[in-house]
């Protein structure tokens, strides 16, 4: 018989025998219709033509009203010919009951009246007061809205000595001099003024709008909290030699070497990443330096300096260590890094199927999540060139792209096909922002996308759980004395029974945009009480059972020594 | 029917049939589709050489005016049909390179640099399957060019198939080393080579001395001293990293790679 035909009959007979349990069926559904969110966002115009209007606005998922589930901050942008005054950004509270997604409008009643150019967003409680507040990045001063509780803001800029009036894209907090109230790293972009509009540059021969390159690049700002309601510039401070202009576009701060201190690692467009560690003893005051290039993080493996729009973090290869996951611009690959033991940072992405076929996608906002229930963390990437004449003929990718699930299968990471029905997955869009949150209270995190001049669409995650895991989420909370970032960003959880799992609840990464300070967690179904370890933003290591639930919350207190 | 068109047909048959899963083939099936003749590249005439000077040159849009009228005139000549793929090739416009070198394929299915040249546009198209078997057919027709054995072995590495990238790259680096003028492609071999190394058997030293022959053979092989750089300085040997470190920086300032970013 010939070697083809006995193939084929090998693989015909293969199907005949069903697996022991079919994976769930992953399913993201868009529910933005009856979810109470009918808005468009604004960020220039359509076509886009002047860079200032392509990133669009960020997302926050965030406790706006301390009810225990993830209300939602959009933030939202102007015109060109109106830069300094748009529609404005909105507040939307959960009102979610299990089994229905609900918003409600409340941007009228918090208090937020916010119509500058909005980019980005981080929550985190900056007081201290239990209640989280919210940063605002913006083409322009940006804002830090102090929550008052009942669902009010006021606006505390100035007051907190934080004004800058750089475009700023990014923000994240984190409590990166170990004092126990949160600091404020804000990344800015590079110069633009939409009276003096740049020469438009070229790209692949076709006329495209300016920048980054040939624009003047911005330097970022490191605020160090005070513990007074006020920050101070840590350049200014002498914690930092320098931060040097860089075209920035996104942030995470977590302990990335592993020294038990909270470093700040910097997304910069087109331009080698940062990575500021502490260079000072134990003890010392506070003294960061920059080890991008030394770590392997400037760059991907060839030494080339990629677009970093949205950043991941995730234990890929489950060794305990965070490692990073970047999208990138069309025509390059998006990049996973690994941290090795020696501190150095080592492009694998061809090891976990990430690159080749990442090359006709323009990816932002990325995010690890445990789509399929089964334990491993897969990815989700959403998509969208910059550039409105983009074509396969002119620029070999589309305009309009759709969002990826990638299925993590064994080390490689395998695109999800879309069915036929899908609501999301497959449709192209010009996606830029997302933030993860369990919206529905039903142990998973759903998602809110907002697309470029776009709608803003609430996705939610009804893939089933499987038989053989239970998925829950879980939130940290840190009331000891002295610790204001009660939330515990940057602190790490990881299972003990069975030993692997290891989560990060951090400020910073998908794009723009903060995700619901949680983790989503699955473990096998048969596990009652559950032991895991978090090693807390100043280090601290605390061991708790838990009783697995939809929603978890670990306090510091209930702990014990490991 | 030709041998070709059989090959064909059975490839195309072996995609439906089967588990309906998305399962790339295995790589037996592709080698299936591997011809075996040796076939020799036609010679170019006179005029379509000085096109073909005139896009190595850069002259790209110059070089598609008088092939355009080379082709009024041949509408079907493949040679002219490739040459056009090539000058939008030679310009990273992959999407329109594909298109004539299929026409190219199409009017001669049997010219070897077409095929060659069909693997690459389809690679930075991010298509791996189809780079690939564009570069068996390559390879197919032309079993002595190393660097569709490149290729093939960074697909492998790209679907993390370790053992067959090693034999591609050691068969890219053994074809290519007695050939005068192909160092820089022994050079590409030996670093991408030395990947695998590293990954698979965790030598790292054995790495580095793969790299110091591909920076030794190709000096502006930037990427090569990035690489050199990172693992010296892995290895804790801080002013070897160094010297590499700075030999990066002036190979990757004498070669100016477009950054790929508008401009």
């Amino acid at each position: 018989m010939k070697k083809w035909l006995v193939m084929i009959l090998v693989g015909l007979s293969s199907c005949a025998e069903p697996p022991p349990e079919a994976p769930p069926r992953v399913s993201f559904v868009d529910v933005t219709g009856n979810s109470g969110i009918q808005f468009t966002s604004t960020s220039g115009q359509l076509p886009s033509s002047e860079i200032l209007e392509v990133n669009g606005g960020g997302l926050a998922l965030f406790d706006a009203d301390n009810d225990g589930d993830p209300d939602l901050f959009v933030a939202n942008g102007a015109t060109l010919q109106s830069p300094r005054s748009g529609s404005g950004s909105r507040l939307y509270r959960n009102d979610s009951q299990p089994g229905r997604i609900q918003f409600t409008d409340v941007t009228e009643s918090s208090g937020i009246r916010l119509y500058r150019w909005a980019m980005g967003a981080a929550a985190g409680d900056y007081d201290g007061d239990g209640l989280i507040d919210l940063h605002v990045t913006c083409w322009g001063p940006n804002a830090l809205l102090r929550n008052l509780g009942n669902g009010q803001f006021e606006e505390v800029t100035v007051t907190a000595g934080i004004d800058d009036d750089a475009w700023s894209t990014s923000s994240a907090f984190g409590d990166v001099d170990g004092d126990g109230d949160l600091d404020l790293y804000v990344v800015n972009y590079l110069e633009f003024d939409p009276a003096n509009l740049p020469r438009p540059a070229s790209y692949k021969g076709q006329r495209v709008m300016a920048g980054p390159h040939g624009l003047t690049a911005q330097a970022d700002r490191l605020w160090i909290n005070q513990g007074d309601g006020t920050f101070r510039d840590a350049v200014e401070s002498g914690h930092l030699e320098s931060i040097e202009p860089a075209y920035g576009l996104n942030a995470i701060i977590l302990d990335f070497d592993g020294d038990g201190r909270q470093d700040v690692l910097v997304g910069n467009d087109s331009m080698a990443n940062d990575l500021y560690v502490h260079a000072e003893a134990p003890g010392e005051v506070l003294r960061l330096r920059n080890d991008g290039r030394t770590s392997g993080l400037a760059a991907n493996m060839d030494g080339a300096e990629q677009a970093t729009m949205g950043m991941a973090i995730c234990d890929v290869d489950a060794d305990g260590r965070p490692d990073l996951f970047t999208t990138n611009f069309s025509a390059d690959t998006n990049t996973l890094h690994r941290s090795a033991p020696s501190g150095q940072w080592l492009d694998r992405t061809r090891q976990y199927g990430l690159g080749l076929r990442s090359r006709p996608w323009l990816g932002w906002t990325t995010a690890f999540l445990d789509v399929d229930h089964d334990g491993d963390e897969d990815l989700i990437i959403l998509n969208g060139h910059v550039y409105p004449n983009a074509t396969p003929d002119t620029m070999d990718a589309e305009y309009e792209q759709p969002p990826q699930v990638l299925i993590r299968e064994g080390d490689r990471f395998n695109p999800l096909k879309p069915h036929q029905a899908d609501t999301w997955l497959g449709i192209p869009r010009r996606d830029r922002a997302g933030a993860l949150g369990d919206l529905d209270g039903d142990g998973d995190f759903d998602l809110v996308t907002a697309e470029l001049n776009g709608p803003i669409r609430v996705i939610e995650n009804r893939t089933g759980h499987s038989r053989q895991y239970r998925s829950m989420v879980i939130h940290l909370r840190d009331d000891r004395f002295g610790v204001s970032n009660r939330t515990a960003l940057g602190s790490r959880i990881r299972s003990l029974d069975p030993p692997g799992p290891v989560r990060w609840l951090h400020s910073g990464g998908p794009f723009q945009s903060a995700s619901d300070a949680a983790v989503h967690l699955s473990i096998p179904v048969d596990i009652q009480s559950w032991p895991v370890e978090v090693t807390w933003p100043d280090g601290d290591v605390t061991q708790h059972v838990i009783t697995p639930a939809p929603r978890i919350t670990i306090e510091h207190g209930t702990g014990t020594a490991p | 029917m030709p041998r070709i068109c059989v090959i064909l047909l059975m490839s195309s048959i072996l995609g439906p049939i089967g588990c309906q899963q998305d399962a790339e083939p295995s790589p037996e099936v592709r080698e299936i589709s591997t011809p075996v003749e040796v076939v020799e590249t036609p010679p170019l005439d006179e005029s379509l050489t000085n096109y073909f000077r005139l896009i190595e040159s850069g002259a790209t849009g110059p070089a598609r005016v008088r092939i355009r009228q080379w082709l009024d005139e041949f509408p079907t000549d493949s040679r002219g049909l490739f040459l056009m793929g090539l000058s939008h090739h030679q310009d990273k416009h992959y999407a329109r390179a594909v298109s004539w070198l299929k026409e190219a394929i199409a009017a001669k299915p049997v010219y070897p640099p077409a095929w060659h040249f069909l693997g690459w546009t389809q690679y930075y198209l991010g298509q791996p399957d189809e780079a690939r078997a564009a570069f068996l057919w390559h390879i197919g027709l032309d079993p002595e060019e190393g660097d569709s054995h490149f290729a093939l072995g960074l697909l492998d590495l790209d679907e993390w198939r370790l053992n067959d990238a090693e034999s591609r790259f050691r068969t890219a680096m053994s074809l290519q080393e007695s050939i005068p003028g192909r160092a820089k492609g022994v050079s590409k071999a030996a670093a991408r080579l030395s990947e695998v190394i590293e990954y698979r058997d965790q030598d790292v030293d054995r790495a580095i001395e793969l790299l110091k022959q591909s920076v030794r053979l190709y000096p502006d092989h930037y990427e090569a001293w990035y690489r050199l750089w990172q693992l010296l300085d892995r290895q804790h040997q801080f002013e070897d990293a160094e010297r590499a470190r700075l030999a990066f920086v002036a190979a990757r300032d004498r070669v100016r790679p477009g950054s790929g970013f508008p401009e």
